[in-house]
């Protein structure tokens, strides 16, 4: 069964500001399959967070504007459903977790209850029933004494803790397909961040689950990705499965972001990095053509006029870049 | 941007007064008294003692303008300051300020604006110094917490650990980062500085006859209000607009300042 | 100090403590936060000394209150000797030439409303370096030293990028030429590749310079690249200090095992390995335990863990702990 989960087929995402339009998304597809773990790495500004936020149209509209691509969820485009169908998805077959669990969580209501009403949206659930399953779902993940912790309220409780909350509600949904965590462990301190990250693999393994990953950390993707999709400024550039793309990183930017990391073996006994020169580009003035090309060590004459169509290294290893030599499809 | 085209025409007629308006506002002609306006070459009319409305107005405007600038002047340095060094140094010199301006938040504005007039003796000076007067509570309270805000800033930090004093961190590091806040209440204060001078000068306490304040034009006039209401609704509605205008701008200020805070 | 013998020290503290006073919004009781909380560590000159630790641990505040930005509430800090926090105020500011810090937010380090020339032209005016011409060419030298075009002085902080921003808060540390450079969180705010151009820049500037630092970072890997000793805080103390190497090699005490199991590794090969998850959350400074800070949440932990703070013990030549399971 190779129908994959959620499918991104060149979603393209604009942006108006009053310095002017900015092409946050410019085409922009990957798949994950069902209970596979995909991260979707880059640093600030590549759009990652956006690409998330457009699955399920998050986009604030005003400012925001998707303007072409589809997003397959199970076969459905979820970008052309009428907005009752797509709120119905939402928390029931698609979850989200953000960054900042203080602000995701309604500070005036306990947490217990905040779980319950997922319950008792999602499902035709008694209160008696949806109250054992919160607490059933406060224990999943992991959240010490939770009778007491039930009636808590976010503020009265760790950002780890509150973390863990996000994560009970988003499978408080009764048939969780794809939770879609934005830098969920980003704030966090790294002793808690193991936790939670185990959390999330033991959770996965338990429920079967799809997870979209959103990060900026190599850590993070190397212990939990199954594959990866690397963006730079608005595109993919890189995707495949995580083996691979560590030890054969085959566009110039990945292979530049893991020569960045300190933790590189490359630098046992120097204390130079090497860094990729300049800066990322301004979106509202990049071109047409490859982002990257400015600061690329193998930038040639076609990277500034369009930007290459991908080219497929192995089964599942694909790659957006001129410089690469085609190797035979195994 | 309504509000600042407003706000610089009655800029403008304030300033060129002596040159714009048609007759000098202080001549009584009582053979022409209540003419209606466009009657005569009286554009808005006289009033009782046949002085024209349009000159009045014209050098109301100026009055009003002065007013407004002068209270606000008076309002926002000196509680500008206030807030400033109760915000910066806290302590008891801080809360003993605090108390002070809480009390005189406590009493009804129009009333502590009286009280002080009646204390100085009633003159458009006197009534300037009182809207000034009852004007620095906001101002420290609003200077104060910006400062409390940006106190905490790293920029504010670095700049201590580069060798500033605390003179040079106050004025030239934290006050220019106030200013967004204070400017725009100090727009705010003047439309709510004129409509407080007209109100004292409507009881009498402000401008004295024969000084074009609107207030006191309306004032003076009230009996005519149904047979010559151009006496008494003209001045009103100048009052009006500016106001208006200040307030359109007060509030422009804030969009404009605000979202670049926001990048 | 034991673990260091004569050797030329140029920045020392001594049992430093530095506790704030807060107010509990629940109920409005006043409260002792214990940032920092009896911390005795020494630098010698050209090193970098690396300060790892997570949110509470009170490595920031112990920063700050090096460079007496904080009040401390005992012990001592001696630059070069002479002690920080009984110098006159004028003598305070004649040490902030030999001093600097470098934050950690780059967009809220740099005041919104001035230029660069003139944030950089600041700590010359301070210290009376040069006239006013000599400062303006000073500028421009700062800019083109941490890799900034001169032509861009007349712009503010918001017309920058994250890491250019952090380059002018370098600069503006290195007007005074300084001898210590406090980097409080310097790369923590910044992209993998802008910190990779960061850092290189740091070591530039040391070689250049012979600067010496103060790295404080919650990023092991960080740490582990740029800094030759180590010091691991929890809750406010010491709990193991160490050469880079040695400590990388075999961390002893059980926090810095937890830390280092704790850190993702960047190869997907290593996944699998079972990993010792310490439980728990990151206690507050403001109620630490009693005895042992990481007793609870220690996998060792014994009884006489829960009722005594450990003395710091040198196992080896060169390392501390504060650590029952290395006592005598």
């Amino acid at each position: 069964m190779d129908e994959p989960l959620l499918s991104i087929q060149d979603l393209k995402v604009d942006f108006s500001t009053n310095r002017g339009l900015v092409r946050a998304i410019r085409g922009v597809s990957f798949a994950i399959r069902k209970g596979e773990t995909l991260a979707l790495v880059g640093e600030s500004g590549c759009g990652k967070s956006v690409t998330a936020h457009s699955i399920t149209r998050l986009i604030p509209t005003p400012p925001g504007r998707i303007t072409g691509g589809k997003i397959l969820f199970e076969g459905v485009d979820l970008l052309q459903i009428p907005e009752p169908k797509l709120r119905d998805l939402r928390g029931s077959r698609i979850s989200m977790i953000f960054q900042e669990p203080m602000t995701s969580l309604n500070p005036v209501f306990p947490i217990g209850s905040q779980i319950m009403d997922v319950l008792l949206t999602h499902t035709k659930m008694k209160k008696v029933d949806a109250r054992a399953k919160a607490l059933s779902l406060l224990e999943l993940v992991k959240i010490p004494a939770p009778e007491r912790r039930f009636k808590s309220y976010p503020h009265q409780l760790s950002g780890g803790m509150r973390q863990r909350v996000m994560i009970a509600l988003a499978l408080a949904s009764p048939n969780p397909g794809l939770m879609i965590a934005d830098e969920p462990t980003t704030a966090l301190d790294v002793t808690i961040q193991a936790q939670i990250l185990a959390l999330l693999e033991d959770l996965k393994e338990k429920i079967g689950m799809a997870l979209l990953l959103i990060t900026h950390d190599m850590g993070v993707v190397a212990e939990v990705a199954d594959r990866v999709a690397v963006m730079y400024a608005g595109r993919v550039v890189e995707e495949g499965e995580v083996f691979r793309i560590f030890e054969n990183p085959s566009h110039p930017y990945t292979r530049g972001l893991l020569e960045s990391l300190p933790s590189n073996p490359l630098y046992k006994e120097t204390k130079r990095l090497k860094a990729i020169p300049g800066s990322v580009p301004d979106m509202i003035t990049l071109g047409e053509g490859c982002p990257f090309a400015n600061r690329c060590p193998l930038v040639r004459p076609e990277c500034t006029l369009a930007f290459p169509e991908p080219t497929t290294l192995d089964t599942d290893h694909k790659v957006w870049c001129y410089a690469i030599e085609e190797e035979p499809v195994l | 941007m309504t509000g600042l085209g407003i706000i610089a025409v009655f800029a403008v007629v304030a300033v060129f007064a002596p040159a714009l308006a048609p007759y000098d506002p202080l001549i009584q002609i009582i053979g022409d008294r209540l003419t209606p306006p466009l009657t005569d070459g009286y554009f808005l009319g006289t009033d009782d003692l046949g002085r024209d409305m349009l000159s009045r107005i014209m050098y109301g405007t100026r009055i009003s303008m002065i007013i407004g600038v002068v209270s606000v002047s008076i309002g926002s340095l000196v509680g500008g300051l206030v807030g400033m060094l109760a915000g910066y140094f806290g302590g008891i010199f801080d809360r003993i300020t605090m108390r002070i301006i809480d009390i005189m938040l406590a009493f009804p504005y129009i009333l502590l604006t009286i009280v002080i007039v009646a204390l100085l003796g009633a003159s458009l000076v006197n009534a300037m110094i009182a809207i000034g007067i009852s004007q620095i509570p906001r101002y420290a309270r609003i200077m104060r917490g910006s400062v409390l805000a940006e106190k905490e800033s790293d920029y504010v930090l670095a700049e201590r650990s580069l060798g500033a004093k605390d003179g040079e961190l106050m004025f030239s590091t934290i006050l220019p980062n106030t200013l967004a806040p204070m400017s725009v209440q100090a727009t705010l204060g003047i439309g709510e500085a004129i409509l407080s001078s007209a109100a004292l000068s409507f009881l009498g306490l402000g401008a004295q006859p024969p000084t074009p304040e609107w207030g006191l034009m309306i004032a003076s006039s009230k009996e005519f209000v149904t047979s010559a209401w151009w006496v008494v609704t003209l001045p009103g509605v100048a009052t009006l607009i500016a106001v208006l205008g200040f307030n359109l701008l007060g509030d422009g200020l804030r969009d404009v300042l605000d979202p670049r805070l926001q990048e | 100090m034991n673990a260091h013998e004569s050797k030329e020290i140029i920045l020392r503290t001594k049992d430093l403590k530095t506790h704030f006073t807060v107010v509990n919004p629940k109920d409005g009781q006043k409260q002792k936060l214990y940032a920092v909380d009896g911390v005795t560590l020494s630098i010698a000159p050209g090193e970098i000394l690396g300060i790892v630790g997570e949110s509470g641990c009170g490595k920031s505040t112990l920063g700050r209150t090096v460079l007496r930005l904080e009040e401390r509430t005992s012990g001592d800090v001696y630059f070069r000797e002479e002690n920080v926090f009984e110098a006159t105020p004028e003598r305070v500011n004649e040490l902030r030439k030999h001093v600097q810090m470098i934050f950690q937010d780059p967009y809220s380090s740099l005041n919104p409303r001035k230029r660069v020339s003139s944030l950089l032209e600041q700590p010359l005016r301070l210290h009376s370096i040069g006239d006013l011409s000599d400062r303006i060419q000073r500028v421009e030298a700062l800019m083109a030293e941490v890799g900034l075009d001169p032509k861009f002085r007349t712009r503010f902080p918001h017309q920058f990028s994250g890491g250019q921003r952090q380059r002018i808060g370098i600069a503006r540390a290195l007007a005074v030429d300084p001898e210590l450079i406090v980097c409080d969180e310097a790369v923590s705010a910044l992209d993998v590749s802008v910190q990779a151009q960061i850092l290189n820049l740091l070591a530039d500037l040391q070689d250049r310079r012979n600067l010496t630092y103060l790295f404080i970072s919650h990023d092991l890997s960080v740490v582990e690249f740029i800094a030759t000793r180590v010091v691991v805080m929890y809750l406010g103390r010491i709990v193991e200090e160490a050469t880079t190497k040695d400590l990388m090699a075999k961390p002893l005490h059980p926090y810095t095992q937890a830390l280092f199991e704790a850190y993702p590794v960047i190869d997907p090969r290593k996944r699998g390995v079972t990993k010792r998850i310490v439980s728990g959350d990151v206690p507050s400074p403001i109620d630490p335990p009693k005895g042992c800070h990481f007793a609870p949440r220690c996998p060792f932990a014994t009884d006489r863990c829960r009722e005594a703070y450990p003395p710091t013990f040198e196992p080896e030549v060169g390392r501390n702990v504060a650590c029952w399971l290395f006592g005598k």
